[in-house]
C-alpha cells in the first residue's frame, strides 16, 4: 500500500468535509438569525401596530439594526454553547481517570511501554502517558488529550493479553497516528460545533418549557373534570391560534409569536445537530483511515495492524465495558468502534483491512482460533468466579439479616419505655432471660432487642438519663470481666450512642490503616481461614487506604477493639463504606457467618454509623 | 499620477508579500532541517541504550550458558568494539574511515547478538527465566528502536529533501544554501543487497 498517498487523500477529504461542516454551521446560524428577525417582526406588528399587517421590507426599513443584531444573537448562542462543551474537555490524564484506567507499570506492562516508546521514536511524537484499562477484556485502545504535549494512550487489558507484539504495535501506532494528526483537537472542535448547534435546539426547548408545563397542567385539570380528551386540544390550540386571527388580544398574539419562535428554533437546532453529527462522523471516519495509513508509515508493517483488525472482527459479539455516558464522548478515539454500522465514527473493519492488506478479511482466522479459545475460556472462568462470589455473598447475607425475627407484643410495648428498655439492656448484658420471650433466644434477636432498647433511650430519654444508663451498662460490663462479642456490641453501642461526644474531625484514611487492619484481623480470626480472609480484605482496602499492612495482630480484649472502632469513626464515608464491604468479604470467605462474626460486624457498623445486621 | 501611485503601491505590496512568503518558506526549511538533525541524534541515543543493555544480557545468560563461553565472549568483545567505534565517530563526525569502522562494528555486533539469541532458543530453562525474558524483550525493543530511529531519520530527511526540491521553495533553498541531506542505508555491502541464494 502507498501510505503516503493514502494519508494525503484522507487528509484532503477530511479537510473538505470539515469545510462543509463549517459552511453548514454558518448556514444554520444564519437561519437562526432569520428566525430571530421574523420574531422581532411579529412582535413589532403586535405591539406597535395593533395587529395591522406590516410588510417585511417596510419593517426592515424602519428598524435597520434588527437584522445584524439577530444574526449576532444567533452567533452568540452557538458560540457559547460550543465553548461550554469545549471547556468540559479534560486533559489526557483526567479522561483516563474518568474511564477508570490505571497507569501502565514498567515491570508488568513492559511490552506495552516498550511498544509505545518505539512508536514515539518512529513518529517523532513526545512520549504520551500510557494507561491500561483492566475492566475491558476485549481488544481496544484509545488516545485522549488536548494535543501533542498532553496526550495519553490507553490500551485494554484484552489487547495486551490476546494480541501478539506486532499487532499491539499496529494498534498503538494507530493511536499515534491520531495524536500526530491532531485528531483529538479536531474532534473536540467538531463536537463543540455540534453542541453549539444543539444550543439552538436547547434555547427553543427552553422557550417552550412554560408552554409545555401549562399544557400538561390543563390536561391534568381536564382529567379531574372527567371531560377527557377535549381540554388539551383547546389548550394546545391556544398556541396555534396566535398567527393573526383578528379580534385576539395582543397578549395572546404575542404568546403565539413566542411559541412559534420557540418551535422554529427547536426544529432548526435539531435538524442542525442531525446533519452536523453526520458530517462529524464522516470526518471521523476519514481520520481513521488517516491514522491507519500513518500507523503503517510508523511500523512499515501493514499486516500487523490488519491482523489486529481481523482479530477484533472475531470478537463481534463481545461488549466493552466502557461507562456509557463517557463512551459517547470518546468513542471516536477508539481503535475499533462498538457499533458496527457504516454511519458510525469508524469505517467498517472490512474496509479498513481492504485498504491495508492484499489478503482477505478472513485470511488469518486459523491463526486466531487458539487465542479465541483462550479468551473464551478466560471469560468463562471469570463468569464462574463472579457467580461463585455472588453465591457466597448471598449465603452470608441470609445469615446476617434473618427476616424472620418477630418480637412479642408485650416486649415491643416494653421497648417503648425508657426505664424498661434500660433494664432489658442490662439484663441482656448479664445474660439473664427476658420474661416476655419464650424459649431460647437467638443472638440475632438479642441484637435486635438491644438495638431497639438503645434507640429508645437515645430518642426519648433526657441527656442525663441516657448518660446514667450508659454508666450502668459500663458497670455491668466491668462486673462481668470477660466480655463476649455480643456484650461488646451492647457495650460499644451504649457508650457511643448514649453519651454526648464531641464531633469527630476527619482524618485521612492512610493514617488509620493500622486500626482498620487490627479490626479486620479480629474479624478474620473468627473465620476458618484467618490469613486468606485478611488477604482478601487487604487487597480490597489497599486502594482506599493507600498503605495497608500485609498482616496484623487481632485486637486483644474488648477495650482495644473499642478503641480501634473509636478511631475509625474519623474515616470519610467512602472509606467507611469500603471497610464494611471488605469486612463482608472477610466474613463471606469461609461461606458461613458465625454469631461472633455477625456481632463484630454489628459493633463495627454501629461505630461507623451504619445500620446493624439484625 | 494616480495610476502611477497605485501601480507603485501594488508593486510594493507584492514585494512585501513575496518577502514574507520567502521568510515563511525559509523558516519552514529550517524547521525541517533541525528536525532531521534531531532525528539523527536519536539514533545515537538508542545505540547507547543497546551498549548499556548487553552486559546485563550476558550477565543473565552466563549462569545457564556454561558451555557457550565463546559466544558470550564474542558478544562482549563485539559490544566493546562497537562502543569504541561509536566514540571514535562522535569525535570525528563525517570522517569516512570512522564511519566505515563504525558500521562494520555495528554489523558485527548485530551478527553475534543474533547468534546468541539462536543459542538461547536451545536452552528452554533459560528462555523460561523471568529475568532473561525481560532482558530479551528489552533487547528486541532496542533493536526495534534503532530501526525506528533510522526510519524516522529517513522520513524526516525525505520530507526535508522534498521540500527543498519542489518549486517555489527550491528557489529559497538554492539562494540560502540548504544542502541535500543523505539517507541512512541499512547496509554498505553489495553482497547483502543482492537477494540471498537459498539452496536445499
Amino acid at each position: 500500500m502507498d501510505f503516503y498517498a493514502q494519508q494525503e487523500a484522507a487528509r484532503r477529504k477530511s479537510i473538505w468535509l470539515t469545510s462543509v461542516a463549517l459552511l453548514f454551521a454558518t448556514f444554520v446560524v444564519a437561519a437562526t438569525g432569520f428566525v430571530f428577525t421574523v420574531a422581532a417582526w411579529g412582535a413589532c406588528i403586535v405591539l406597535k401596530d395593533g395587529g395591522r399587517l406590516l410588510g417585511y421590507a417596510r419593517f426592515m426599513e424602519l428598524h435597520p439594526t434588527v437584522n445584524p443584531a439577530a444574526y449576532l444573537l444567533g452567533f452568540v448562542v452557538v458560540l457559547f454553547s460550543g465553548l461550554w462543551s469545549y471547556c468540559r474537555i479534560g486533559s489526557g490524564a483526567a479522561v483516563m481517570r474518568l474511564v477508570g484506567a490505571r497507569k501502565a507499570r514498567h515491570i508488568e506492562d513492559q511490552t506495552l511501554v516498550n511498544v509505545v516508546e518505539e512508536m514515539s521514536i518512529a513518529s517523532g511524537v513526545d512520549m504520551p502517558s500510557v494507561w491500561v484499562l483492566e475492566a475491558d477484556d476485549g481488544v481496544n485502545a484509545f488516545a485522549a488529550g488536548r494535543g501533542e504535549g498532553d496526550s495519553a494512550v490507553c490500551v485494554s487489558a484484552g489487547a495486551l493479553k490476546y494480541l501478539v507484539r506486532d499487532e499491539l504495535q499496529g494498534v498503538v501506532a494507530h493511536e499515534f497516528g491520531h495524536i500526530l494528526n491532531g485528531d483529538m483537537r479536531l474532534n473536540t472542535h467538531l463536537v463543540a460545533l455540534v453542541e453549539g448547534l444543539g444550543g439552538i435546539a436547547g434555547l427553543g426547548r427552553g422557550m417552550l418549557w412554560p408552554v409545555r408545563k401549562l399544557i400538561a397542567k390543563l390536561f391534568r385539570q381536564d382529567e379531574d373534570d372527567a371531560s377527557s380528551g377535549w381540554g388539551w386540544r383547546g389548550g394546545g390550540g391556544g398556541g396555534g391560534r396566535g398567527g393573526g386571527v383578528p379580534g385576539c388580544g395582543p397578549a395572546i398574539l404575542l404568546v403565539g409569536v413566542y411559541i412559534i419562535t420557540g418551535c422554529a428554533l427547536w426544529v432548526l437546532g435539531l435538524v442542525g445537530v442531525f446533519f452536523a453529527r453526520i458530517l462529524q462522523r464522516a470526518v471521523s471516519r476519514e481520520r481513521e483511515f488517516l491514522a491507519d495509513a500513518a500507523a503503517v508509515q510508523f511500523t512499515r508493517n501493514p499486516e500487523g495492524l490488519a491482523d489486529a483488525l481481523r482479530f477484533t472482527r472475531l470478537l463481534k459479539g463481545f461488549r466493552w465495558r466502557w461507562r456509557e455516558a463517557f463512551a459517547a464522548n470518546v468513542c471516536h478515539m477508539f481503535f475499533v468502534e462498538e457499533s458496527w454500522v457504516e454511519s458510525g465514527t469508524h469505517p467498517s473493519v472490512a474496509r479498513r483491512v481492504a485498504r491495508l492488506s492484499r489478503f482477505p478479511l478472513s485470511a488469518n482466522d486459523a491463526k486466531f482460533s487458539e487465542r479465541l479459545k483462550k479468551l473464551n475460556a478466560d471469560r468463562q472462568a471469570r463468569i464462574a468466579e463472579n457467580y461463585e462470589r455472588y453465591q457466597r455473598r448471598q449465603s452470608v447475607t441470609r445469615v446476617l439479616s434473618p427476616q424472620s425475627i418477630v418480637l412479642p407484643d408485650a416486649l415491643n410495648n416494653q421497648l417503648t419505655n425508657v426505664g424498661k428498655s434500660g433494664a432489658i439492656l442490662c439484663a441482656l448484658l448479664r445474660g439473664e432471660p427476658i420474661a416476655e420471650w419464650k424459649g431460647p433466644m437467638p443472638v440475632a434477636a438479642k441484637r435486635l432487642i438491644a438495638n431497639r432498647a438503645i434507640s429508645t433511650i437515645q430518642t426519648w430519654g433526657s441527656e442525663a438519663v441516657a448518660a446514667a444508663w450508659s454508666a450502668k451498662v459500663d458497670s455491668v460490663a466491668r462486673d462481668k470481666g470477660e466480655l463476649s462479642t455480643f456484650d461488646l456490641v451492647v457495650w460499644c453501642a451504649a457508650r457511643r450512642r448514649l453519651r454526648r461526644s464531641p464531633p469527630r474531625p476527619f482524618r485521612r484514611a492512610e493514617l488509620l490503616s493500622d486500626e482498620a487492619a487490627a479490626v479486620v484481623a479480629t474479624v478474620a480470626a473468627y473465620g476458618a481461614h484467618p490469613a486468606a480472609a485478611y488477604a482478601l480484605a487487604q487487597k480490597r482496602l489497599v486502594q482506599m487506604f493507600k498503605t495497608f499492612p500485609a498482616s496484623a495482630r487481632p485486637c486483644e480484649g474488648a477495650r482495644e477493639f473499642a478503641d480501634a472502632l473509636d478511631a475509625l469513626r474519623s474515616l470519610f464515608s467512602p472509606a467507611k463504606h469500603e471497610l464494611l464491604m471488605a469486612l463482608r468479604d472477610v466474613i463471606a470467605e469461609d461461606e458461613v457467618a458465625t454469631d461472633d462474626e455477625a456481632n463484630c460486624l454489628a459493633a463495627i457498623a454501629d461505630a461507623l454509623g451504619a445500620a446493624w445486621p439484625a | 499620477m494616480i495610476v502611477l501611485t497605485s501601480v507603485l503601491c501594488a508593486v510594493l505590496a507584492l514585494a512585501v508579500l513575496s518577502a514574507l512568503w520567502a521568510v515563511a518558506i525559509y523558516n519552514g526549511l529550517v524547521v525541517l532541517r533541525n528536525r532531521y538533525k534531531n532525528a539523527y541524534s536519536q539514533i545515537d541515543v538508542q545505540l547507547k541504550r543497546r551498549y548499556d543493555l548487553i552486559p546485563n544480557l550476558v550477565e543473565t545468560a552466563k549462569g545457564y550458558l556454561k558451555h557457550e563461553r565463546e559466544t558470550l565472549e564474542a558478544v562482549t568483545r563485539a559490544r566493546n568494539q562497537a562502543a569504541g567505534a561509536a566514540a571514535a565517530l562522535s569525535k570525528a563526525p563525517g570522517d569516512a574511515g570512522a564511519t566505515c569502522a563504525f558500521s562494520a562494528a555495528e554489523a558485527g555486533l548485530a551478527g553475534v547478538l543474533a547468534r546468541l539469541m539462536a543459542v538461547v532458543e536451545k536452552y528452554p530453562e533459560l528462555k523460561a527465566d523471568a529475568q532473561m525474558s525481560r532482558v530479551s524483550e528489552e533487547l528486541a525493543s532496542t533493536e526495534n528502536r534503532i530501526a525506528f530511529a533510522r526510519q524516522h531519520y529517513n522520513d524526516e530527511v525525505t520530507a526535508y529533501n522534498t521540500r527543498r526540491e519542489v518549486f517555489p521553495s527550491s528557489v529559497v533553498a538554492g539562494v540560502f544554501n540548504f544542502p541535500e541531506a543523505s539517507l541512512l542505508e541499512a547496509t554498505q555491502s553489495d553482497a547483502e543487497r543482492s537477494a540471498p541464494q537459498v539452496k536445499f
